[in-house]
């Protein structure tokens, strides 16, 4: 092709035309003033909370003192140090376990390597308040399953009290199950690179004279360290937000970390201190924007180190003789924590009418009569009318938003400015963690001038809170796929005579299809089993079922139980069907 | 229809600035003509159409089809209500329908929107025309791509529109398709008497096709021009490189032109040339000889003629020709010699020339410096 510098001339700039600039913009003003309505109205409601006396619907007037107290306060410098330590030691425990396993399962000749796959990612079906409250029946010091068997392994040694010796309900429990819950998302983050690293860096080093084991630590290790440090970094973030563990473990021993003191201050505590919990909200929110900012750059970092070349080949297997088998033990150990032993224990105790420990006289008393309470009881059918309304409700609104707008930033249809601040918006809910979208949420909806739209109460305000934290994961899912879709397809359609808009109906979304049901499908788990938002803005006729099962898990552990074992068989076909969509996605985008 | 550009305009973001892309572009179709911008890429002729077909919004200046203003100051008429029909460089087939549905498509939206008997007659004619009827229910994605480029055309035709507009449509195809299409799409456009608007960056499709071609660069029009006239009376060193291959000399006239005929000196000896009006004595120009202008001189013949000396320095052999590439002092010089003539690298070698078959072209063309010309492809 030839290529000539063309002779440019620079012109003046050109002036500015406000009707014609709205009339060429008017889809991108509309979705940009929806989502700036969604996320910006109830963050800047917060913000202002924070800095008002009294209660928002009739503040006082302006004031630092909200800020002033939270930080004098030692409870609070406390939590926030506690929910850094317990993020931190958790997410080391995570990386540990995730990249050994990333190792074993991709590079070793471990046997069963695919059922291994299958197992470390299975723990995503079992939400997170069912995985601490399995635990909290496990471990609890007086009744616990584990502890029982463990003082009767110990008494012959002289172990003589008939409490512990574990107790879950403590700083070190809380981080045994974040450990636990922090290893599928790393895991996943990080098996790519070690299928996809390029063996030639390995076998120049072992042609150097390397042994095998220096190669793996020169060359291997380093080699990969970039994508084990942002998934490490992803999965702190998550951590530091993380609320169930912390509600069912950490509350009940007096552990607080960041999210539920929050909850605590708005939820629990009387009167409740809107100004206070604002004041959290907002520092919440900060700190989140500085670690994301972090992890934004380790990621941009992260590609010059680039070890995934694409090229489909294979790495080297790296035998590892008898150790094989002690490697599948271990995975063998991890399938047995993260799932087996949580959902036996709830299974257990769904089919006991009060909770004892596991064992043969207690047989005699197993039936199903807690499933046949729990699912003759009135209130249960609401609110599973709920949740599945909510579902469908959160699905199907935030895939459509997620779609338009993720079509206006990547076609940048007209202006840039709005089209940017459009794309910052969708990304900024990252940075905010459900339990301040919920607060912001109630705070501006409490209050006048929202309070007027009656939705505070009822599932709208819900779907609008998890349609905000899913927005982001969404819009970065349809951009991966529009970016696909050539623009001439678009284009041919409206030179054959289509409007933008029939363009759009009939031949982008068509074509994305796949995403779009990927997305819609991703939503809808993890709208079933979201916990944090729906629970914060719970009410009498808002209750969905994971909020029921809560309140029933504070006042009879069984029926919780036995509702806890049918969520998790509904969601396990789900998250299969999930995995199968989204890699069969990346696969074509790959 | 005819189509009417004047004062085109239209410029691009950069550097806090606006950076012309299209310059005060002008020009008339005439009803039925088959039209071809030419260029390299980054002169605008791509612009140029997609201001025609409403998918770029011109900043200055007026488009008519017809006798419709589909651009102006404060008029702009939306891709879907102009009457164009428009094939993409990607094809741009659907890939989620059949053959008929994607054809079936601009009489189901719009303006051109019929009734579905008439719609599936009028499918299935456009087909037939193309040769595709068999092909009717098959998937978008089973289709070659000689048969995508089909289905491409067939689209942008059924709605019978009377301007087509076509965006470099044959650059994805392999050679041997290229050349059947190029003729296909002549005598298609030709039987169907449609105004058709041609883009591309290559002058053998340009000079093949076309009835008159715009050669543009720097978002401007250079030159427009039938084809022969294009190749055979060039405006500049740059129509000269770009529309087929060319031997460049710099020249001095040293004697005015008489009938027609002047006298040039070059640093490899001074010939005579056909000198057009506006070369005088001490003026310095540059020549232009087509590689298959020069032949070689029979060895009996002395001085006199237009004579280049040099040495073979490379042959290629193209089949029906070869190519010779001859050292002359610092320059090197193409010609295409028959098979039959008996050449090696190395030999001396004197090439002629006649007086009529050069050209003489202004010193200063449009690119200060020399263009690399795109080979035969």
């Amino acid at each position: 092709m030839v290529s000539i510098e063309a002779n440019q001339t620079i012109l003046p700039a050109k002036k500015f035309d406000l009707v014609g600039w709205v009339s060429r913009n008017i889809l991108l003003i509309v979705v940009t003033a929806i989502i700036a309505s969604m996320v910006v109205v109830p963050v800047g409601r917060l913000i202002i909370s924070s800095f008002q006396e009294g209660h928002p619907a009739f503040p006082d007037g302006w004031t630092l003192q909200n800020y002033s107290y939270a930080l004098s306060q030692p409870n609070f410098v406390e939590t926030l140090g506690r929910t850094f330590w317990i993020a931190a030691v958790g997410t080391a425990l995570s990386l540990v376990w995730a990249v050994g396993m990333a190792f074993l399962v991709e590079r070793t000749d471990m046997p069963l390597r695919n059922l291994a796959w299958a197992i470390i990612i299975i723990p995503m079906a079992m939400p997170g308040i069912l995985f601490a409250m399995g635990w909290a029946l496990l471990l609890s010091p007086n009744s616990g399953a584990l502890n029982v068997v463990l003082r009767a392994v110990l008494s012959p040694l002289g172990y003589t009290s008939n409490v512990g010796p574990i107790n879950i309900f403590s700083i070190s429990g809380l981080i045994f199950l974040d450990s636990i819950r922090g290893v599928t998302t790393i895991f996943l983050m990080v098996v790519g690179s070690f299928r996809m690293m390029d063996p030639t860096l390995e076998e120049a080093a072992m042609v150097s004279k390397a042994s095998r084991l220096q190669t793996f630590t020169k060359i291997t290790l380093p080699a990969l360290m970039p994508a084990i440090l942002a998934a490490g970094m992803y999965s702190f973030i998550l951590s530091m937000e993380s609320f169930e563990a912390a509600l069912a473990v950490g509350l009940p021993g007096g552990v607080f970390v960041l999210s539920t003191m929050i909850y605590f201050t708005t939820r629990v505590q009387a009167p409740i201190d809107y100004g206070l919990a604002a004041v959290y909200g907002v520092l919440f929110m900060l700190l989140m924007i500085g670690l994301l900012y972090v992890y934004r750059r380790m990621i941009r970092h992260s590609e010059r180190f680039t070890t995934v070349t694409g090229k489909g080949f294979r790495p080297r297997v790296i035998s590892i003789g008898r150790w094989r088998y002690a490697a599948l033990a271990a995975v063998g150990f991890y399938f047995l924590i993260s799932t087996a032993l949580p959902f036996a224990i709830l299974l257990w105790t769904s089919l006991l009418p009060s909770y004892r420990a596991p064992s043969f006289e207690a047989l005699n008393l197993v039936s199903l009569q807690n499933f046949a309470k729990v699912f003759t009881s009135p209130e249960l059918i609401e609110t599973v009318w709920n949740t599945l309304v909510l579902m469908l409700l959160t699905a199907t609104a935030t895939m459509v938003l997620a779609f338009v707008a993720s079509w206006l930033i990547v076609r940048k249809h007209g202006s840039a400015v709005v089209t940017g601040s459009l794309d910052f918006m969708v990304f900024m809910p990252l940075a905010v963690p459900g339990i301040v979208v919920a607060t912001a949420l109630m705070v501006a909806f409490l209050t006048p001038p929202l309070s007027f739209t009656g939705i505070y109460g009822t599932i709208w305000i819900v779907a609008l809170g998890l349609a905000i934290s899913y927005l982001p994961f969404c819009t970065r899912l349809m951009n991966g796929a529009i970016v696909q879709i050539h623009k001439e397809l678009e284009q041919a359609a409206y030179v054959s005579g289509a409007t933008v808009f029939q363009a759009m109906i009939r031949i982008t979304l068509p074509l994305l299809f796949p995403a779009f049901a990927a997305g819609w499908i991703w939503v809808a788990v993890h709208t079933l089993r979201a916990f944090a938002i729906p629970l914060m803005l719970s009410s009498r006729d808002n209750k969905v079922f994971a909020v029921f099962l809560w309140e029933n898990w504070e006042q009879y552990a069984p029926n919780a139980a036995a509702m806890g074992v049918v969520l998790i068989i509904a969601l396990i076909p789900l998250t299969l069907l999930l995995r199968r969509f989204i890699s069969q996605l990346s696969r074509q985008q790959g | 229809m005819e189509v009417n550009i004047t004062g085109l305009g239209k410029d691009f973001d950069s550097f806090g600035g606006h950076v012309a892309a299209l310059d005060n572009v002008n020009f008339n179709i005439e009803r039925g003509e088959f039209y071809t911008l030419l260029g390299p890429s980054g002169c605008g002729k791509s612009t140029t159409l997609r201001c025609i077909a409403g998918l770029e919004t011109p900043d200055r200046g007026r488009i008519s089809i017809g006798n419709m203003v589909v651009a102006d100051r404060g008029v702009f008429v939306p891709p879907y209500q102009r009457p164009i029909g428009m094939v993409f460089q990607s094809y741009a087939i659907w890939p989620h329908m059949t053959v008929f549905n994607n054809v079936a498509f601009p009489l189901k939206h719009g303006h051109r929107k019929v009734s579905a008997p008439e719609r599936k007659r009028r499918v299935m004619d456009v087909l037939a025309m193309m040769q595709m009827e068999h092909l009717a229910d098959r998937p978008a994605p089973y289709l070659s791509g000689g048969q995508q480029q089909r289905v491409a055309l067939a689209r942008a035709l059924v709605s019978s529109s009377e301007v087509l507009l076509l965006d470099e449509p044959l650059s994805n195809l392999d050679a041997k398709l290229r050349e059947d299409l190029r003729i296909e799409i002549k005598e298609l456009t030709r039987h169907l008497g449609i105004t058709s608007i041609y883009v591309t960056h290559d002058q053998f499709e340009a000079l093949a096709m076309s009835d008159r071609i715009a050669v543009m660069y720097g978002g401007k029009i250079v030159q427009e021009a039938t084809p022969v006239e294009l190749y055979t009376n060039p405006v500049n060193d740059f129509v000269a490189q770009f529309v087929g291959r060319v031997n460049l000399f710099d020249a001095s006239v040293v004697e005015d032109a008489r009938e027609g005929i002047g006298r040039v000196e070059t640093p490899y000896g001074t010939w005579r040339c056909a000198m057009p009006a506006g070369f005088s004595k001490g003026m310095s120009a540059k020549l232009a000889i087509r590689p298959e202008s020069l032949t070689v001189a029979p060895p009996e013949r002395a001085g006199g003629g237009n004579i280049i000396e040099g040495q073979v320095k490379k042959l290629v052999f193209f089949g029906e020709a070869v190519e010779c590439q001859v050292q002359v002092g610092q320059q090197t010089v193409m010609t295409k010699l028959a098979t039959n003539i008996p050449v090696s690298v190395g030999d001396p070698i004197r090439l002629e020339f006649e007086t009529n078959v050069c050209r003489l072209l202004p010193a200063a063309g449009a690119p200060a410096r020399s263009v690399p010309v795109k080979l035969a492809s």
